[in-house]
């Protein structure tokens, strides 16, 4: 018997899905527009995608999600929880936690902190031991400031991480209910960068919780009774409880889903990927199945980071981009396409209006009568973006042409031939995200301390993580090693370093 | 005497970053830092060398160790009032002013750092010009200054090291810096006001605000950021052109390699930490100790030799160094021969 695979793609525009079986095809697909609670819209989308199965759920074998909640949350500030920052380093630092911060994310986060006495060496060595007592008065400092959740920041934790182990143990035994992050779970070397990742994956909490927590309840109201996976921002998928404890991994799996989809749909390993969506463009580089990565810090909204993040280039053009005296944008009508466009009636033109003017697009409903433009206008101005596309392909994949695939909501709008070099425009690409989402991989990480004049440490750390990939669903014969950092402890005996090693497979569902 | 606004620090930490010529450490944390001590109400004051009285103390500071430990062991509050507690004998009760020891990098704005925690002014000036690699690289020694004593502060220890030449100084301070934790506040060349204006380089942190605001600004209008650099400055242009290969090795704590520009002609970058020599055709066109510098053509933004990355359009720039170092004494210390490169050391041609 066939099994399914339902891959979801949870935008702030838009909630995608597909239903795919075991021989990859795509049985069924479809967009609906994300609700206020973006929970509410799923129920939905898995009845009309399921349709072809008549209501026999047994063959779904695995749900895969893909959601920018979390990133939405942190843009608009939205469901945020007030965080409390328990930092381990010598003495208070120069800098405070949340520095240079949008102020609108900072307030409603609200960070407090206690700087407790300790941290260690980049030797491994503990500058100072953390006293029991003086973090108990630091946990009913913050709690008691009405703080919601708390994050660990330690010095040299990446190399050493017991400190902010031992603070977050007494925070579970002081405060049960309280969420705690510990940032030697969030990245490596770079303190401010690491702090900050903390901080927004304490404040993410509660927003994450409801939301995951509902969308599991309504896949299950639905009679489907399959493991439920999280995309995360490098493509692969992680359990619900993983998911839950680091909604931070989860904020650029946007862009890396849609990324993975358009390559799988176009059947490219190494291409450029531009997500056309209503209000923005993303465009990313995909390297053997998946998203290069940047070498340059990442953030979001604002907001440096140090985790490795997709190397992205976002512009402000979309289908709603809103077009008037000769510029494209960057306000855009956004999801009221169908209220304020002039082709469904609306005063607005917008870079879609322009599409049906010419005749590139056709939409149930819309007229090109209504649109008031010239055709000659809407032509120049389709060029327009069109050039301001190629720019954004050519900067990202450099001198080399690689071949362009065009994927998202707005990637009908513009007819392959205003293209000057060769693009594709794969089918079902309004909903590569749901597609990438499905087709993701299964990780495992480890993250261990090594003798690096122990020949064989590193072999042990590679068998390790591949055990561990099989045990969380991977296909044994696919796993493979894609990530491995070593970061050795400087100035000391015996050659000891961090070892990070990923590996990832692909599920076991099919 | 000027106050140092929240405005100012971006263009600082951009304009640092081109004096660090390649190197002296990324100031991102030293600018975030001073962003937050002005905005949670700190005031810098900044002082000329015409402003600086002759009977004050002006002790030059910086940070040393490794880049790598310094992103992660971030300087403490109590770490720059010791410093200021272990010069306070020395000074004798003259008024203090806090000067960069070196402009180029990070090490550029951490005195503007201390002299809002000290409450202090700080001096628009510096030892070098630029960023240097070693201690006894700085203007004061053509002059006869030696940096003893030298002070040393790290989280949770101190050392005052006495020598009588430069070069043992920094054997010793070396070996300590280690035992601090590879992170260290330092503080030497500590003078009067009337030996500093003699022997130091004035107005290298306006220097510095002027080159980040024009190139700010050049990007903000869309106009091209080296024209607009080579407005504030004495340089010219060397080529143009895309990184293709990059050579480095680890050397003695040292990250020493080339770089390989493919424009009209082929362009090669010699660096140890900074940027030392410039390569057209085969030939030596532009050498240390003039600022060399790879920027980014679009933004104009400095390249550190530990961030070269390959395939980004670049331009070489030569920038002219402070006077006191094109003399035959200064070449000594700090031209191309004081680094290995067996070539004199030649004038830029504007």
């Amino acid at each position: 018997m066939k099994k399914h695979c339902i891959g979801i793609d949870i935008g702030g525009t838009h909630t995608d899905g597909v239903l795919i079986d075991s021989e990859e095809a795509i049985v069924a697909s479809c967009k609906v527009t994300t609700t206020e609670n973006p929970a509410d819209g799923v129920s939905d989308l898995i009845e009309k995608i399921c349709r072809p199965l008549h209501n026999d759920f047994s063959s779904i074998s695995a749900v895969h999600i893909g959601t920018t909640h979390p990133t939405n949350s942190i843009l608009e500030a939205r469901g945020l929880a007030r965080v409390g920052i328990i930092r381990i380093a010598p003495d208070e630092l120069i800098v405070t936690p949340g520095a240079s911060w949008p102020r609108y994310i900072l307030s409603a986060i609200a960070p407090r902190y206690v700087t407790l006495r300790g941290g260690y060496e980049c030797t491994g060595r503990a500058i100072q031991v953390v006293s029991r007592l003086a973090v108990q008065e630091a946990i009913k400092t913050l709690l008691d400031a009405g703080v919601e959740a708390i994050a660990i920041v330690g010095v040299f934790s990446p190399l050493v991480a017991d400190q902010e182990k031992y603070v977050r143990d007494l925070v579970h035994a002081f405060a049960p209910h309280v969420p705690v992050t510990c940032s030697s779970d969030i990245g490596g070397i770079g303190f401010i960068d690491r702090e900050n990742g903390a901080i927004l994956n304490a404040s993410l909490a509660y927003a994450v919780n409801q939301t995951l927590g509902k969308i599991s309840q309504h896949i299950a109201d639905s009679g489907i009774h399959a493991p439920i996976r999280i995309s995360q921002n490098d493509g692969t998928l992680m359990d619900c409880v993983t998911a839950l404890r680091f909604p931070v991994r989860m904020i650029s799996a946007g862009p890396t889903n849609s990324a993975v989809g358009a390559a799988h749909l176009a059947g490219l390993d190494h291409c450029v990927v531009a997500d056309i969506g209503g209000t923005s463009t993303d465009v990313v580089v995909v390297r053997g199945g998946i998203p290069r990565k940047s070498y340059k810090n990442s953030s979001i909204g604002g907001i440096s980071l140090n985790a490795r993040m997709p190397d992205v280039i976002s512009i402000a053009l979309g289908g709603g981009s809103i077009v008037a005296a000769g510029r494209i944008g960057p306000s855009s009508v956004s999801r009221a396409l169908r209220q304020k466009s002039e082709a469904f009636g609306g005063t607005s033109c917008t870079l879609t209006d322009c599409a049906i003017k010419t005749g590139a697009l056709m939409i149930d409903g819309a007229d090109p009568a209504c649109v008031k433009m010239s055709f000659v206008h809407a032509e120049e101005y389709l060029v327009k973006a069109v050039r301001s596309l190629e720019r954004a392909l050519v900067a990202l994949r450099g001198a080399h042409p690689i071949p362009a695939v065009l994927v998202g909501g707005g990637a009908s709008l513009f007819p392959a031939d205003l293209f000057k070099e060769h693009v594709v425009i794969p089918s079902h690409a309004g909903v590569a995200n749901a597609v990438g989402a499905a087709f993701g991989k299964i990780s495992a990480t480890i993250d261990t301390v090594v003798s690096l004049a122990d020949a064989d440490s590193l072999s042990v750390a590679r068998a390790t993580v591949y055990e561990k990939a099989e045990q969380a669903g991977a296909n044994p014969k696919t796993i493979s090693i894609v990530d491995e950092v070593v970061i050795p402890y400087a100035y000391t005996e015996g050659n000891m370093a961090r070892v990070v090693v990923m590996a990832t497979g692909e599920s076991l569902w099919k | 005497m000027i106050l140092i606004s929240q405005d100012m620090c971006a263009a600082l930490a951009e304009g640092v970053a081109v004096l660090g010529s390649g190197g002296g450490g990324e100031p991102s944390l030293e600018r975030l830092a001073l962003s937050d001590l002005l905005y949670r109400g700190y005031q810098v004051r900044m002082i000329t060398v015409e402003e600086l009285p002759a009977d004050a103390y002006v002790v030059p500071v910086a940070c040393m160790g490794a880049p790598m430990v310094a992103f992660e062991k971030i300087p403490t509050i109590s770490q720059c009032l010791a410093l200021s507690r272990m010069i306070k004998d020395a000074a004798a009760g003259r008024p203090l002013v806090i000067m960069a020891a070196e402009i180029g990098g990070g090490n550029g704005i951490l005195p503007l750092i201390m002299a809002a925690l000290l409450e202090v002014p700080v001096l628009d000036a510096d030892l070098m010009g630029r960023a240097f690699p070693e201690i006894p690289m700085v203007a004061p020694v053509l002059f006869g200054a030696i940096p003893s004593p030298f002070y040393m502060v790290g989280t949770d220890g101190a050392a005052t090291i006495t020598a009588d030449s430069p070069v043992r100084i920094e054997d010793i301070a070396r070996g300590i810096c280690v035992s601090l934790g590879s992170a260290a506040l330092v503080a030497t060349y500590c003078m009067d006001g009337a030996t500093a204006r003699s022997c130091i380089i004035p107005g290298t942190v306006s220097l510095a605000f002027h080159i980040g605001h024009a190139l700010i600004a050049a990007r903000i209008d869309g106009k091209d950021p080296i024209a607009a650099l080579l407005r504030v400055v004495k340089g010219r242009e060397y080529a143009r052109g895309t990184i293709v290969s990059i050579e480095h090795t680890l050397d003695n704590g040292f990250l020493r390699g080339r770089v390989l520009i493919s424009g009209d002609a082929d362009t090669v970058l010699i660096f140890k930490n900074e940027y030392l020599a410039i390569k057209s055709a085969g030939k030596i066109v532009a050498t240390t100790p003039d600022i060399l510098l790879l920027l980014d053509e679009q933004t104009g933004a400095a390249i550190a030799t530990e961030a070269l990355t390959h395939g980004i359009r670049v331009v070489a720039v030569a920038i002219q160094a402070p006077a006191v170092w094109r003399t035959l004494q200064g070449l000594s210390l700090v031209g191309p021969r004081a680094f290995g490169i067996e070539t004199p050391y030649q004038e830029i041609q504007i």
